[in-house]
């Protein structure tokens, strides 16, 4: 089904509606957009225009609520919930604004995290791990729990974590939400370079300009809807 | 196992320290109660019964009444006596495998009392000691012989191992009992554990009669069953023979009894174990649940790298299984501990009346019952399945609460 390394996202007539109580959220109002394979873009908007929603949706831990999200030729709705973790799983690394880290394991372990359940050697799993943990320069520290590490090392702590699997499509939520300026700037430089080398789609959620700048390309939404698309 | 679901769920045990050992404490308690009362049950029934079955018997039969006025040889306290012609007329009931009468007497001798027993010398299976020649078996004749059908009506004595050292008998001495002298013809060992109408010294029956002086009489019946008896028609039957006030103890309420444990049915002692497990189980769930919802954020993460449902499932279930066999093992170390503690310190005793000794008696009344406890492999294995059970019940109710979590929605909490 995933047999493709790169794959192209597109997004037709999407929209995505919560129910809060009796309080109807619409986060995404009839979007629609592409996304090209090995892309590094931004999604930039104020909190609450619909970033990581739209993040979500492009990762399969929600479907639209109408319109289609079509991954490789596929339409993410047409999956039940094990084809969407298969998914998730084989395609997409997710890096959120909170580090998202498992405060009780250890760099190694939390990085192994999303191999646990593959059948493979304990081995492997292990080499694996090691790798992405070289790729964000964390090698000295897996034996670390993340309460030990500094802000942006945690943060590349969940960039290994998503480049364990060699996904096609990394979804950064906010990833310098947390971090100070040039941290920041730091974090988005290795997903650029990770971008570039591992010729994956990134797509980076930001409320911040500045950031999104450092992209190739920029979709502004506000209010759940597209504002426009910038080059 | 590095890196396996297994290694991760031991993992988040070993790391959640409270919550695990809260889970794994609540295990280990209702398999510790569980495996405490059922053992002890067990251990207080077998010692309760080993009176009876030492005796021979299934039933043993005695008359209370009004103490008696003081003589120099009187029946025990509160024992009256019943006529020894009851014997045969029991015996004739179908059910009876064996019977045998016993005239249980303390006589003053210089103001000391000695506990008589006077028996049939031909009965040796079934009564308050069954003489053998066996070396270190209960009742071994250590010297001398045992009464015989020709002693009847004779002056003569078979004495307890310890009476006869603290009154410095040996064979061939002679025994003064009330107004006579006996020959001691063998010294017996009746052992230091409860025995029913146990006593010191252990004459025929006739002469124990001629002693007393209140003609053909006998105070405790002891009966054997056969297997297809009805005791309860038994019992009518004695009762029509020797009044409705007559005391018939069986084995069903010996154990009441004699410990003063009526509690500890079978019934009862099931039905506190389940009370014990549901209570434990309510707990568990409790707990288990409540650490699926602190985990709330970790499990969205596990989904969002890609963890399938029933590998979340499987990772809680897992964890379950593991507080399971760590809280059965350690309840049921801490169940035979209490067990072994409950036995080296209790103190039961067969009911006085069983086993009557005046309170100025040279040697202690055999009324001591020794609970033993025994590990059993088949209980050790059902408190085992059992702390499985609990567990994988809580793990099986909180994984379906984890999985029933959207990963989205679960997010929403990072």
């Amino acid at each position: 089904m995933f047999e493709e390394k790169n794959m192209g996202i597109e997004f037709k007539e999407v929209s995505k509606i919560y129910h809060k109580g009796l309080t109807k959220i619409e986060a995404l109002k009839n979007i629609s957009f592409v996304i090209n394979d090995g892309e590094f873009l931004s999604i930039n908007g104020v909190s609450g225009s619909g970033k990581s929603t739209l993040l979500s949706l492009v990762g399969g831990l929600d479907l639209p609520t109408s319109g289609k999200i079509i991954v490789n030729g596929l339409n993410l709705s047409d999956f039940n919930p094990y084809e969407l973790a298969e998914y998730r799983r084989r395609k997409v690394g997710f890096i959120f604004q909170s580090f998202s880290l498992v405060s009780t394991l250890n760099i190694l372990e939390n990085v192994m995290l999303p191999l646990v359940p593959i059948k493979m050697s304990a081995k492997k799993k292990e080499e694996r791990a090691i790798i992405s943990i070289k790729e964000v320069n964390l090698e000295g520290r897996i034996k670390h729990l993340p309460g030990e590490l500094s802000g942006g090392e945690q943060q590349r702590v969940a960039i290994a974590r998503a480049l364990v699997n060699n996904p096609s499509i990394i979804l950064a939520d906010e990833p310098t939400g947390n971090l100070d300026t040039k941290t920041g700037g730091n974090i988005i430089l290795l997903l650029r370079k990770l971008n570039y080398e591992k010729n994956c789609t990134a797509i980076i959620a930001t409320h911040d300009p500045k950031i999104a700048d450092l992209t190739e390309r920029r979709i502004v939404l506000e209010d759940g809807k597209l504002l426009r698309r910038l080059i | 196992m590095k890196g396996s679901i297994l290694s991760y769920a031991w993992k988040e045990i070993s790391r959640r320290k409270t919550r695990s050992l809260l889970s794994i404490l609540g295990i280990a308690f209702s398999i510790a109660l569980l495996v405490g009362v059922t053992t002890i049950s067990d251990g207080v029934r077998q010692s309760t019964s080993k009176p009876l079955v030492a005796a021979g018997a299934d039933m043993v039969i005695q008359k209370h009444g009004e103490p008696c006025a003081f003589s120099i040889v009187k029946l025990p306290t509160d024992i009256n006596p019943m006529p020894e012609k009851a014997i045969s007329q029991i015996k004739e009931y179908e059910g009876v495998d064996k019977i045998a009468g016993v005239l249980e007497l303390w006589v003053f001798h210089n103001g000391r009392p000695t506990v008589v027993d006077g028996l049939e010398p031909e009965i040796k299976t079934i009564g308050p000691i069954k003489p053998t020649t066996e070396k270190g078996a209960c009742c071994e004749i250590v010297a001398g012989r045992y009464l015989s059908k020709d002693d009847n009506g004779k002056n003569v004595a078979v004495v307890d191992k310890d009476f006869a050292q603290i009154a410095n008998l040996q064979v061939g001495s002679k025994l003064p009992l009330a107004n006579r002298e006996s020959k001691v013809i063998g010294i017996i060992n009746t052992g230091k554990m409860a025995r029913i109408a146990g006593a010191q010294v252990f004459i025929p029956l006739s002469t124990a009669q001629e002693m007393a002086g209140e003609g053909k009489i006998v105070d405790i019946i002891f009966i054997k069953l056969r297997s297809d008896a009805d005791p309860k028609k038994l019992e009518e039957k004695i009762k029509t023979i020797l009044g409705k006030d007559v005391s018939i103890t069986t084995s069903s309420d010996f154990l009441a009894m004699a410990a003063g444990l009526s509690f500890l049915t079978k019934e009862m002692t099931l039905g506190i174990s389940i009370l014990v497990i549901v209570f434990a189980l309510l707990f568990i769930i409790k707990s288990s649940i409540s650490a699926v919802d602190e985990r709330v954020r970790e499990i969205g993460i596990m989904k969002a790298v890609g963890w399938k449902d029933k590998e979340v499932a499987k990772l809680i279930a897992t964890e379950s299984a593991i507080q399971g066999v760590i809280g059965g093992i350690i309840g049921c170390g801490v169940g035979y501990f209490i067990s072994w503690f409950y036995a080296t310190t209790s103190h039961l005793s067969i009911p006085k009346a069983l086993a009557s000794y005046p309170a100025c008696s040279s040697t202690p009344a055999p009324i001591d019952l020794a609970v033993s406890i025994h590990f059993s492999f088949l209980l050790f294995i059902i408190g085992l399945i059992a702390a499985i059970g609990i567990s994988s019940l809580a793990g099986y109710i909180s994984a379906r609460r984890a999985v029933s979590l959207q990963p989205g929605e679960a997010l929403r909490h990072v």
